[in-house]
């Protein structure tokens, strides 16, 4: 039996699967920068009231090198984001002008869209609602806590399209 | 450096035979017993000194030399071939453009507060772009650890950190052992041939879209040798019983998923193909592309009767097999 191959690059459903291998890999990146735990590490964020507020809000030292603040890694992770998306080829790619999605495939792309994106600024909504005096509280924080308060929705309206059918997502959509 | 390493076990049983016979030749006689009888060493001659200083030397030249590098081995090509974008994985340029956007470092200049050569990748473990495809340890992002924090225990009250664990371990239960051989079950399959195509139709109408990992023509013709002639190998015959539980679990018009495996929508033959394939991960140490294959596709099918991690577990069965076939 042959190995798997990919050979025509007009192919949606192949086109559709790469799509959301490379996410993936991006998902990982996420996970690596942002939220990586590394205890009894030195690197802490650069900015001192976000670092007293992590204790208080439960949250634990992101991976951020102690040269990189919060900001830079939300601001190049959702450029990336976005320079993914922006990349798709057009028949796949989601039309986030519209809240719905055509069909499965639309929609688990649109998913991992939303959910990445909440991902990356989720640290600033944590903080921002942790009880921080708002005056504390920096513009790129309240910025990003928009972008994942915004995300989150698109992500549940995607998802309710989603769990309206048996599909192998079902459980991830709901654990995400 | 192969030759040189050889001197080192010459030069050794010189060394270590000369002493012996030298002091036997100086002193003429055997070792000397002590008053008790026990045989005490002879004291070392100035020849064995001087011979295991040699020795000593010998290893410390090689140590320090720079060794010769021998000629690399070259890595073993696999027989079968390889899929159209399996090189490509490393040369970003000849990918599709949102393939390469993700396999190429960050954009620094719209940073300019990193440091050169630093990514949002930790700069001190990873190069950017090169971050392993795992789930880092101590990561927080499932919804369960958002139960977790501080905030929302407030609200919820304590949520055990493990209860996805405690919930998912109760439920996941391997498949129960199958009501007939392998031999069995494709027989069934070679006598119900219609309900058979209906389900195999229906696998690639509505599974394989969503995984394009199989050719539809070439994997037809290889099913249709398995019923013809049989399968070469077990995982041959399991890899097509999976695929028939596929098509058939997605035919069932069964409104609610199921908590255990229904033998009425392709659990048994799931059943069957499960018992072998794990049996075949356990007990060869072969690359078999059907048993990798087969692995990938039950998991898919756990996916979709909710085992999340059973199915986590067949993927991470399958990546530990394709290993073996990168390590060739």
């Amino acid at each position: 039996m042959p190995f798997p191959c990919f050979t025509a690059h007009t192919d949606r459903d192949g086109l559709s699967f790469l799509a959301l291998c490379s996410v993936r890999r991006l998902l990982n990146r996420i996970h690596q920068t942002v939220y990586a735990a590394h205890p009894g590490s030195t690197h802490v964020l650069t900015r001192p009231t976000l670092e007293a507020s992590w204790p208080a809000a439960g949250f634990p030292e992101t991976g951020a090198n102690s040269v990189v603040s919060l900001q830079n890694l939300c601001t190049e992770l959702v450029r990336q984001l976005d320079t993914w998306f922006e990349s798709l080829p057009d028949i796949i790619r989601p039309d986030l002008a519209s809240s719905s999605p055509h069909n499965l495939q639309d929609a688990w792309l649109r998913s991992r869209y939303w959910s990445a994106r909440h991902i990356i600024c989720r640290p600033c909504l944590i903080f921002a609602t942790s009880g921080v005096e708002q005056s504390q509280i920096p513009s790129y924080v309240v910025e990003f806590s928009a972008i994942c308060v915004e995300s989150c929705r698109h992500y549940i309206q995607t998802a309710s399209y989603i769990l309206e059918r048996r599909t192998q997502y079902n459980w991830m959509t709901i654990q995400a | 450096m192969s030759c040189q390493f050889e001197e080192m076990p010459a030069a050794a049983a010189t060394a270590a035979a000369r002493p012996g016979a030298n002091a036997h030749n100086q002193t003429g006689s055997s070792p000397e017993t002590s008053n008790n009888g026990e045989i005490s060493p002879e004291p070392p001659s100035q020849d064995l000194l001087r011979r295991l200083e040699e020795l000593e030397n010998l290893v410390r030249r090689q140590s320090g030399q720079a060794m010769p590098l021998a000629d690399p081995i070259p890595p073993r090509t696999p027989q079968l071939p390889l899929p159209a974008f399996y090189g490509s994985l490393d040369e970003p340029a000849g990918l599709p453009a949102f393939l390469a956007t993700v396999f190429t470092p960050p954009d620094l200049h719209s940073t300019p507060q990193l440091a050169p050569n630093q990514s949002p990748s930790r700069a001190d473990e990873y190069p950017a772009g090169e971050e392993p495809l795992t789930i880092p340890i101590g990561h927080l992002t499932p919804t369960g650890n958002l139960f977790s924090l501080v905030a929302i225990e407030k609200l919820i009250g304590e949520y055990p950190e493990d209860y996805f664990f405690q919930i998912e371990s109760r439920r996941q239960r391997g498949p129960p052992l199958p009501s007939a051989t392998l031999r069995e079950m494709l027989g069934r399959l070679r006598t119900a041939r219609d309900s058979t195509d209906r389900f195999l139709a229906a696998f690639w109408s509505e599974i394989h879209p969503h995984f394009p990992i199989l050719e539809q023509e070439r994997f037809s013709a290889f099913f249709s040798a398995v019923m013809e002639n049989g399968p070469m190998s077990e995982a041959d015959g399991a890899l097509c019983l999976v695929i028939v539980a596929l098509g058939q679990l997605i035919s069932s018009e069964q409104p609610e998923l199921p908590d255990d495996f229904n033998t009425e929508d392709g659990g048994d033959y799931f059943a069957a193909a499960y018992h072998i394939l794990t049996r075949e991960w356990l007990t060869s140490f072969d690359f078999e592309l059907s048993l990798v294959s087969g692995l990938v596709y039950m998991a898919i099918y756990l996916c979709y009767v909710q085992s999340p991690l059973l199915s986590w577990r067949l993927v991470h069965m399958a990546a530990t097999k394709l290993q073996t076939l990168v390590s060739w």
